[in-house]
């Protein structure tokens, strides 16, 4: 943030990312600004895909007064240069406040309109509130670890610590804790050092050791002593957030459920996905994602027990897992894609992570409107299904689909007002 | 000139091809995107800096209804010319 890229950065990476030569890309960038640089001489507009327009306005000349002597001096006319963005540069840059628009300020808003305005839409704070309460109310340990969590600053063990309490049940039927093949081949993209560790584990000596230094205060970790292979790392710093660490999380709760391949599957493609995102965006989503979680749980805990995949979407349900609750968190089934609204992410910015485009926020609003009563305000952690792109003929590079869109997110908008 | 013109006149310039010329320019205008993105400014020498900058919120008059509006704060790229150039292009 507030770096200068210099131009031997620029050359660097574009070598890196077009696999190209450096000297070559060094030549074409001079070639490049010198071929823009002589057209502006030369009194020419010169437009730049992806980068904007660079054009030469002429200034007229004009007259003013020196500060010192207080002379009338005039200044003469010359040219100067302006830049104009290219859209696609320009959105990118303002991504973070894409979701605003500019609104029309009533001069006659009494308190009472105000007021009824608050009434309506009840404020974050009453949300997070709420559900602070729900969660001391709970005697459940889930929530004993998250905060600790949730600050640290990697994020991987996040699906864990819901699963976590489930293991005590488990561990008693665990008799051989087979680190079973069928998941070796199974792609864990997330987790670099856990391809590479996995190789180690055949060697690995005394599995059942238990191990003495780690603290009680750990419950995740309860699963290690079972899960053998992960004793070649051991890892005494509880607030060390390493890459060995994010191995223990890993591996044990997958031996300790002994999953279906369902699960396993539907594990890395999940976080795959949420891999691509920016480090600020993975902040907001994980913690979306937890209280996402936590609602579905309380939500299920309620309906009845013997209808575990009554959430739908939300459950991947299975037969050796007699808790469908503590199993919400990877909940995606293979083309339904579902997400969370939060404070950071609303619904046109879910449509331009998806579609390429915020204005498709109509869509997912159009599939969501039983859950979503006003498109302006859903509360977060609020889990919305995002259609695929086909069934409303979503094109982002087509002006006429995001023309409809517009239309369509105008007429809604008017709509709610009215 | 428009994109096209641009293209092909640095093509021949190097003696490389438009698609490599168009690879190379894509990947400019990424290393613009991703940096101006994080708020770094990218300077180019001899030619300019592209810095991006905040804007604040604030209240317009719309020009023709007269109402007031209020604007949402943006990230806009600016475009500062280097001395060489402008004192070329005066």
């Amino acid at each position: 943030m507030n770096n200068k890229i210099t131009f031997v950065e620029i050359v660097d990476t574009i070598a890196e990312s077009t696999s190209t030569s450096k000297r070559v890309c060094e030549l074409f960038l001079r070639e490049l600004f010198s071929t823009i640089s002589q057209a502006l001489i030369d009194g020419e507009t010169v437009k730049v895909k992806g980068i904007g327009t660079f054009k030469v306005v002429k200034v007229k000349p004009r007259k003013s007064v020196d500060v010192s002597t207080g002379e009338a001096i005039s200044i003469s006319g010359h040219s100067k240069m302006s830049f104009t963005p290219d859209k696609s540069l320009a959105d990118a840059v303002n991504q973070p406040f894409a979701q605003f628009e500019s609104v029309f300020l009533d001069d006659a808003m009494t308190d009472e309109q105000l007021a009824d305005i608050d009434k309506q839409y009840p404020s974050l704070f009453d949300e997070e509130s709420q559900q602070d309460l729900e969660q001391a109310k709970d005697t459940d340990p889930v929530q004993e670890p998250e905060p600790a969590l949730e600050k640290e600053p990697e994020h991987e063990p996040e699906p864990d610590p819901v699963q976590e309490p489930d293991k005590p049940h488990r561990m008693p039927a665990m008799a051989v804790p087979v680190p079973d093949p069928d998941s070796k081949p199974e792609p864990e993209p997330d987790v670099e050092s856990h391809n590479v560790v996995l190789p180690v584990e055949p060697s690995t000596p005394a599995p059942q050791e238990p191990e003495p230094s780690k603290p009680a205060s750990r419950p995740m970790l309860v699963g290690i002593p079972i899960d053998g292979p992960s004793q070649p790392v051991p890892e005494p710093e509880p607030e060390e957030e390493t890459a060995a660490d994010d191995y223990f999380y890993r591996p044990a709760p997958r031996n300790a459920y002994t999953p279906t391949r369902e699960q396993l599957e539907s594990r890395p493609r999940k976080h795959g996905g949420l891999q691509g995102l920016g480090g600020k965006q993975w902040l907001g989503v994980a913690i979306g994602i937890l209280i996402g979680c936590l609602l579905t749980w309380l939500l299920m805990r309620t309906c009845d027990r013997t209808e575990p995949s009554m959430a739908g979407k939300a459950v991947v349900a299975t037969d050796t897992v007699p808790f469908a609750d503590t199993v919400v968190v990877d909940a995606e089934k293979p083309d339904v894609i579902t997400e969370t609204v939060t404070t950071q992410v609303v619904l046109s910015t879910l449509a331009a992570k998806h579609y390429g485009s915020q204005w498709f926020w109509v869509y997912i609003y159009e599939e969501n409107k039983d859950i979503i009563d006003n498109p302006d305000n859903v509360p977060p952690g609020t889990k919305v299904v995002i259609p695929p792109a086909e069934k409303y003929g979503i094109d982002a590079k087509d002006p006429k689909s995001i023309k409809k869109a517009q239309r369509r997110s105008w007429e809604i908008l008017t709509q709610g007002k009215r | 000139m428009e994109n096209k013109k641009l293209v092909e006149t640095v093509a021949t310039n190097l003696g490389r091809t438009t698609e490599d010329v168009n690879k190379l320019l894509e990947a400019l205008a990424n290393v613009l995107r991703t940096r101006c993105s994080e708020l770094d400014s990218v300077f180019v020498p001899g030619f300019g800096t592209f810095e991006p900058k905040k804007r604040n919120e604030r209240v317009m008059v719309h020009p023709s209804s007269g109402k007031r509006m209020l604007v949402p704060p943006k990230v806009v790229v600016g475009f500062k010319v280097s001395r060489v150039l402008k004192a070329k292009l005066k």
